[in-house]
């Protein structure tokens, strides 16, 4: 362990995340500088938004410089890191604006709210960066223990103070799983570089260090069957750190999942492939079955959010650079279409004591045209509706097409997909039936005026996602480019040509 | 740059363009009183009227139409009117459009029903004037879409951009059970269109990723296991969306509860159009698979046979209509899958004339539901001497259903029964016998409105059709006829891009029977 980069090319290599930690801090400071009562909370969140615009020149700034990774290849400076960066930064802009509204009418948040939000953004931007498993491990905590906390921001209520439990000990559960996993990696290579572990034999100690990485991955996904703890932790949490977990934490451990099987897992291809593959089938299935039962919105989302977690594990499992661009694309759509959402939910279940039901939607286009409109838009997209659910249906035709292009075509999985999807209409289009089709009863509550900063929300997740569903080009080469620089999709093959050729055609015997 | 270049693509945007002027500054003239429940769209005061607007609109699509009619030429082969433009350049999709003999029938009826149909309802739609006119229009823009896009990912945007509007045309300003209706309609069609999209996707890959034209797809050589296996998934998709038996069920559900105009335009076979236009050329060796074949001829003569009897025993006129609708469909598919130009040409021409005849006949229904409230059979009786003119032309419209000759219905399904029996002569016996059962619901539904005594005494009150509802009935009593009389100009216009199908789909599929021969002969010598 001796050869760690000299510390300038470190700092070189994080200058995003430094850019953010640093503001992050300053933060900290002025927030706690005047006390829990007198600190002025919303100003804190709308600095925060100023971070997330700084970190965000920081990443754009470091993308167009060029190589930013580090020579000893621990950290990456590729087009997949900034790619996802952007994605994570937009959303966490977003849910700081919806937080900024929550907070207009509810003392329950206090200021290290939005720190917390940019602690765990921090760890995310270190793991889409991360090519060594300390790296990772790091960023995989610094995101985990502050979504916890976030979790249970809302002191006044024991359902999110419950929420935060159980996902800080099913969470620590995984991280263990994955801690060990490391560790075992470790021992069977002997280094701790992604690059490295993707150069070694595939021994017992291997396998069983896969084995329980992906367990720790599929936890943080909500993949079937580690997905129990997401319906609870999605209701009980506040909307918008439901909305952070749903856009941000999804995008970040979907990046963390691409870059470890591609890079590090390339040669248990074999292994792996066919038990990704029903877990990805399983996710798809049960989350949109069981999403059909739902009548509280926010765990209706919960399971949509697992389905989800299904079709990207599709692009994953295609493993190829398309499909790692499908899944930047995917996670753009997705992250846009679950701001878009939970700033019309923000909303309609303002100064609601109970959990929001489709059926508190009944009538909104009644009172309401445009939250009414917006959220129909966002849930089309989640449903992959061409024109009118815009972008959605360019992110799913991405991933089919990765999908049926792979070196190993996934038919049945596109299949599956596709059912899945259909079974998905059941529940997005009962929602919007209730908006739409029902009269509005007499002792609704008439929802409040959108406050000036989730209107800015919904304008732009429609607006981008309704544009990029007619023209998807601009998008689109945006996620290519962040395919085309992770170099190491290309190089995965390099080191055991012949073992990863004839792992492929051994994998495609789930297919038949 | 001709006229015949920007046509089809002001065709297609032009109501889209439409849809949002309407909605921005369209206004409501006479809503309700009772806004309370149903509050107008209406952003500022002031403005033109929404509905004038939509027809406004919807009259220049006509005349863009009739334009596409009077630019066509009959004697020239292959596309016409074509146009390429880029799109995704990354995909390789593009903007290409053009039409031919059958398309451009389709595409002629859709343009000149549209205004026809609302101009009939004017009065049935009275709430959000705006936001419905603005769904029609985008309706309207998404059947335009699918008779001319040549371009498999634009016709695939235009196939689903039909669903939303309609979704929300049904869902809105339907019926009590219009939900439900509804949700069925789209989730039963998104079933298919979606396996749809699985196969574009698949055929898509294994041209290369570079291109969605139909052109150069059709170049593709497939094997008889891929080809069936992409035809599955396209047949599922277009047999649920014109109602095969026993993929009907959505149609009598959506038609019931739906708004008239809706029931007219879910009455518009765009289905087997598609089927006609992609899944047939596409994969020729699975439509002349034996088993393939014989399932889909015998299905459509159930269809003709089911669809006519279930019509006989319905208490409602609509329903009667949409099982009518059921069995002509099963018309369509016998022509399509019996393949000879003649059937081919029967095919096509009982889409039109179909699409004429039911949205007389669901026009008819609204009237009456508009008057009385209902349309049960048995609601009404010796309606004749009391509405003479509304007599007259739900005579003529449903005599037109069963296929008298002198009236439109006849040309095709003449056309088809004669292809069919050149190549299947028992079935087409079999589906003779649906004309047999059509005409008695037929009559017996004319009979129950029309002839029996005048027992229900409100109904001595009934206002006959006067000033718009007589003037679309006219119109539509002259088509009949004429279409009827004289389907020359049509036929003519439809014959070369029959026979092109038919080669198409025969000769290429018996290269491929030559190949398979050839390849099992050389796997046995090689045992």
């Amino acid at each position: 362990m001796t050869d760690f980069a000299l510390p300038g090319e470190l700092i070189h290599a994080l200058m995003p995340e430094i850019t953010l930690v640093v503001g992050t801090l300053i933060l900290l400071l002025v927030s706690a500088w005047g006390g829990e009562h007198s600190s002025p909370t919303r100003l804190t969140t709308r600095f925060a938004l100023g971070i997330v615009a700084v970190t965000a020149g920081a990443v754009i700034l470091a993308w167009l410089r060029g190589d930013g990774g580090t020579s000893d290849g621990r950290l990456a400076g590729d087009g997949f890191r900034y790619a996802v960066d952007l994605v994570l930064l937009l959303g966490t802009a977003g849910t700081l604006a919806l937080l900024d509204t929550e907070q207009a009418r509810t003392r329950a948040y206090q200021a290290e709210v939005p720190v917390l939000m940019l602690l765990a953004l921090c760890g995310m931007m270190l793991l889409t960066a991360a090519r060594d498993l300390m790296f990772l491990f790091i960023g995989f905590e610094l995101m985990s223990i502050a979504v916890y906390v976030l979790a249970g921001s809302n002191r006044s209520s024991a359902r999110s103070a419950e929420a935060s439990l159980k996902y800080f000990l099913l969470g620590a559960f995984s991280s263990g799983f994955m801690l060990y996993g490391i560790a075992l990696l470790y021992g069977a290579a002997g280094d701790t570089r992604l690059a490295s572990i993707g150069a070694t034999a595939v021994g017992p100690l291997y396998l069983v260090g896969v084995a329980l990485l992906l367990t720790g991955l599929a936890f943080k996904v909500a993949a079937v069957p580690f997905h129990l703890w997401t319906p609870d932790v999605y209701d009980g949490a506040p909307a918008p750190v439901t909305a952070f977990m749903a856009a941000c934490v999804k995008t970040a451990a979907f990046a963390l999942l691409l870059r470890i099987m591609t890079e590090a897992l390339g040669p248990a291809i074999d292994t792996w492939h066919p038990v990704l593959w029903w877990l990805a089938a399983a996710t798809m299935v049960v989350g949109n079955i069981v999403a059909l039962a739902q009548s509280n919105l926010k765990r209706m989302l919960a399971y949509s959010s697992i389905a989800h977690a299904g079709y990207l594990m599709v692009a994953v499992l295609a493993y190829s650079a398309d499909a790692a661009a499908a899944m930047v694309f995917y996670l753009l759509v997705y992250t846009l279409a679950t701001l878009g959402t939970f700033a019309v939910l923000g909303i309609v279940s303002e100064g609601r004591e109970s959990a929001t039901t489709i059926g508190d939607l009944a009538g909104l286009w009644h009172v309401r045209p445009g939250l009414a409109v917006v959220l129909a838009v966002c849930l089309l997209a989640f449903l992959g509706f061409p024109i009118a659910g815009g972008a959605g249906f360019f992110a799913k035709w991405y991933v089919l097409q990765a999908a049926l292009s792979s070196s190993t075509p996934l038919n049945v999985l596109v299949v599956v997909l596709v059912l899945a999807s259909v079974v998905s209409a059941g529940y997005y289009l009962t929602a919007i039936a209730s908006m739409f089709n029902q009269p509005r009863s007499s002792n609704a509550m008439m929802p409040v005026p959108t406050p000036i900063f989730s209107g800015v929300v919904m304008v732009v997740s429609v607006v981008a996602l309704l544009v990029l569903g007619v023209y998807p080009t601009p998008a689109s080469r945006l996620a290519a480019a962040g395919a085309l620089g992770a170099s190491p999709l290309r190089t995965v093959a390099a080191p055991q040509p012949a073992a990863t050729a004839a792992s492929r055609s051994q994998s495609t015997l789930p297919e038949q | 740059m001709g006229m015949d270049q920007w046509i089809l693509p002001a065709l297609l945007l032009w109501p889209l363009i439409g849809a949002v002027i309407v909605r921005l500054l369209g206004q409501e003239r006479n809503a309700p009183t009772t806004a309370e429940s149903m509050p107008t769209d209406a952003l500022s005061r002031g403005g033109p009227d929404a509905r004038v607007l939509t027809l406004g609109v919807l009259v220049v699509e006509a005349v863009l139409g009739v334009c596409a009619w009077l630019l066509f030429d009959a004697t020239a082969p292959g596309w016409q009117m074509r146009t390429d433009l880029t799109w995704l350049p990354d995909l390789g999709a593009r903007l290409s459009m053009g039409v031919d003999g059958i398309s451009l029938p389709m595409l002629v009826l859709t343009t000149l029903l549209m205004p026809l149909a609302l101009l009939a309802t004017w009065q049935q739609v009275t709430s959000r004037m705006a936001t419905y006119g603005a769904l029609l229009l985008a309706l309207t823009s998404g059947l335009v879409g699918v008779f001319v896009s040549l371009d498999l990912l634009l016709f695939y945007l235009a196939w689903e951009l039909m669903l939303i509007p309609m979704y929300f045309i049904i869902g809105i300003w339907g019926t009590a059970g219009r939900t439900r209706a509804a949700i069925k309609y789209v989730m039963l069609t998104m079933f298919g269109s979606l396996l749809m999209l699985a196969a574009i996707a698949a055929l898509y890959v294994m041209g290369g990723s570079t291109t969605f034209h139909l052109d150069d797809l059709l170049q593709l050589s497939l094997s008889l296991n891929t080809q069936l296996w992409l035809f599955a998934a396209f047949f599922l998709a277009f047999a649920i969306k014109s109602a095969l038996v026993p993929f009907h069920t959505w149609l009598p559900d959506a038609q019931f509860e739906a708004p008239v105009i809706g029931a007219v335009v879910l009455g518009l076979k765009v289905g087997t159009y598609a089927l006609l236009r992609f899944a047939m050329p596409l994969f020729p060796a699975a439509v002349m698979h034996e088993t393939v074949r014989s399932v889909v001829l015998v299905l459509s003569v159930i269809a003709i046979v089911w669809g006519a009897l279930v019509a006989i025993v319905q208490p409602d006129l609509r329903k009667v209509l949409s099982y009518a609708s059921i069995s002509h469909l099963g018309f369509i598919m016998l022509g399509c899958f019996a393949l000879t130009q003649q059937s081919v040409e029967g095919a096509v021409m009982i889409m039109v004339n179909h699409g004429i005849t039911t949205s007389a006949l669901f026009l008819l229904a609204g009237f009456l539901k508009e008057r009385s409230g209902t349309d049960r059979l048995d609601a009404f009786g010796g309606l004749a001497r009391v509405v003479p003119l509304f007599a007259v032309m739900l005579t003529l419209s449903m005599l037109s259903t069963i296929g008298l000759p002198g009236t439109n219905g006849f040309v095709g399904e003449f056309l088809v029964l004669l292809g069919t029996y050149r190549t299947e002569p028992l079935l087409a016996i079999f589906a003779t016998t649906g004309v047999v059962f059509a005409s008695v619901y037929a009559l017996r539904a004319v009979q129950r409105l029309l002839f029996s005594g005048l027992d229900v005494k409100a109904n001595g009150e009934m206002r006959d059709l006067r000033g718009r509802q007589l003037a679309v009935m006219g119109v539509f009593a002259v088509a009949m006829i004429w279409l009827g009389v004289a389907p020359q100009p049509l036929l003519r216009r439809m014959e070369l891009a029959s026979s092109a199908l038919v080669e198409r789909v025969r000769g290429t599929s018996l290269d491929y029977a030559q190949a398979a021969t050839a390849v099992n002969t050389g796997a046995n010598a090689n045992d």
